[in-house]
């Protein structure tokens, strides 16, 4: 069963008042903030966005460490980032180390670049740790329902979203059974090196794919004994409103864009 | 009398192959009728063509000769079709697949939400219909986290929040464990004293045998309609077809040889137990 106890997504749950705002305003804003990160151009600009971001944070009630939790995956791109800056930037001679030279600019685009990076997976990451996956789903369609006009898919988009986030567990379950299956029937998923382990594969993805098929088929025969018919004259049953909350939330993103622009150069 | 609620007549279907389009048949000639608030238990072997039967009922599948009538309206008109899904909702054999939504409430709230209903009377539906199956203290987790059992209920109550009148539950209770199927069978009980007609689809004889009717299918064919006591007072005739018999009727059957008097219509281990008690 272990394999089923992972969590999903990396939501943490809480009732602060930066996880009840609507998962609409909750997407602007983070849209606003990542569109902010590329608007900065000095280290005002930043300390400006760390501090908002600092904010928001601390009153979600969010552990740091699941932020950094996040930063892992891309840790060797920023490094990566860094280093080609700190190097390949020309000007004025800081250390020389034999043909590669560190400068003050290098220095100064690399910290700079590294800082936006930083921001910008803090940013995101704060959006799903406060956001329900589910709900998450749910913001996106409204967003994008006016779009439908123009041939978006909205609730088509937003039902797949639901469905693979339902059917996760499920499929993970079930990943976990044919594994078990196929040991006992003297697979190996373990040794080898990687061509040997892909090729172990295999006993492992043809049962779950035809599984996989299976459920679909089973689960659209259920929708559609329920009604399912599309996105056309469904109603929800929860309701989205926008509160006083997000209106204030509304004034300090406002707020917040004004500063970035006005500390951007050709405005400051 | 008042009209059934499901008219079956003359019903003939068959699935084709993809490959070559042969014709495998899986109902022949069925003529059933249902009557509002009955409870009605299909029972056959694998193949026997109960599930398909059960997928005509709303419509999923098509009559292929003969018709099937909700409340009048034959499946095959079109303009019909959302009509009579609403009124025969359906709940299926693996309770995995079936449900939606990563939250309970949700899922429940699918069939309203698909019929376009108020979102007041959506929330007022769905509390009752998790209440009426004993879910409403689970509403806010998510399916991975219920047993088997736990499971169907929720898809029970995602039939009850559409209103249908009538419920067929196509072997409900096959991939559960003990206690999940007899949780399920107390609620399928509770909705039939609450006026819903059921439609039980299951190979258990005894859950069968505790409907007001039981329509043995074979091959596609229904061959046998009545009532339990009248199925197990045929049961040697039964046995030939590899039903395996309630407990109570087996050994009822076996003490009979032995020289006891207990007489035909006992099929209930509780009057079992009566009679042996009597006996004394």
């Amino acid at each position: 069963m272990a394999i089923k106890d992972i969590t999903l997504g990396q939501y943490f749950p809480g009732e602060s008042p930066v996880h009840r705002l609507d998962p609409r305003t909750k997407i602007i804003g983070t849209f606003v903030f990542l569109i902010s990160l590329f608007l900065v151009d000095r280290f005002l600009g930043f300390a400006l966005a760390g501090s908002f971001l600092m904010a928001l944070i601390l009153s979600s009630g969010v552990p740091f460490r699941f932020l950094f939790r996040g930063l892992k995956p891309i840790l060797f791109l920023i490094v990566f980032t860094m280093l080609i800056n700190l190097f390949m930037t020309s000007g004025t001679e800081l250390v020389r180390l034999g043909p590669l030279a560190v400068t003050e600019e290098g220095l100064y685009r690399a910290t700079f670049m590294a800082l936006r990076l930083v921001l910008l997976i803090f940013g995101s990451s704060l959006l799903t740790l406060v956001t329900k996956p589910i709900t998450l789903t749910d913001g996106m369609e409204r967003l994008m329902s006016p779009f439908n006009r123009v041939g978006l898919p909205s609730h088509e988009l937003a039902m797949m979203m639901t469905i693979a986030l339902r059917f996760i567990p499920t499929l993970l379950d079930e990943t976990d059974k044919i594994m078990k299956a196929q040991t006992a029937r003297g697979a190996d998923f373990e040794s080898g090196n990687l061509f040997r382990r892909a090729k172990g594969l295999i006993p492992l993805l043809v049962p779950l794919f035809v599984s996989a098929f299976r459920i679909a088929a089973d689960l659209a025969m259920a929708m559609e004994s329920r009604c399912y018919r599309g996105g056309q004259g469904r109603t929800r049953m929860n309701g989205m409103a926008f509160g006083r909350r997000d209106a204030l939330a509304a004034g300090v993103l406002v707020l917040y864009a004004a500063g970035t622009l006005y500390l951007r150069s050709w405005i400051g | 009398m008042e009209q059934p609620i499901i008219t079956i007549e003359d019903l003939t279907f068959a699935y084709e192959r993809e490959e070559g389009g042969e014709q495998i048949p899986a109902l022949s000639h069925v003529t059933l009728s249902v009557p509002a608030g009955s409870f009605v238990a299909v029972i056959g072997q694998n193949g026997s063509g109960k599930s398909t039967l059960a997928k005509c009922l709303n419509a999923l599948l098509l009559p292929g000769g003969g018709a099937v009538y909700v409340k009048g309206r034959s499946t095959a008109e079109d303009a019909a079709v959302w009509e009579i899904r609403k009124t025969v909702g359906m709940v299926f054999q693996n309770p995995d697949n079936q449900l939606v939504s990563s939250i309970v409430e949700d899922d429940v709230a699918f069939g309203p939400e698909n019929l376009g209903v108020e979102p007041a009377q959506i929330r007022r539906r769905v509390d009752e219909a998790l209440k009426s199956v004993d879910m409403y203290e689970h509403r806010k987790k998510g399916p991975h986290l219920l047993s088997g059992g736990q499971k169907q209920r929720v898809a029970i109550a995602g039939v009850l929040a559409m209103e249908s009148e009538c419920i067929v539950l196509d072997e409900p209770t096959a991939m559960l464990d003990p206690s999940g199927r007899k949780e399920v069978m107390e609620i399928i009980h509770r909705l039939h004293r609450q006026g819903k007609t059921i439609i039980l689809i299951t190979h258990f004889m005894e859950e069968a045998a505790q409907a007001d009717r039981v329509v043995i299918m074979e091959k596609g064919a229904v061959i046998f309609d009545g009532t339990p006591k009248e199925v197990f007072t045929a049961a040697t005739e039964l046995e030939s077809q590899r039903l395996d018999m309630p407990f109570a009727v087996e050994m009822a059957g076996r003490l009979r040889k032995r020289g006891l008097d207990i007489p035909r219509d006992v099929i209930t281990d509780q009057g079992l137990v009566e009679h042996l008690c009597a006996l004394k």
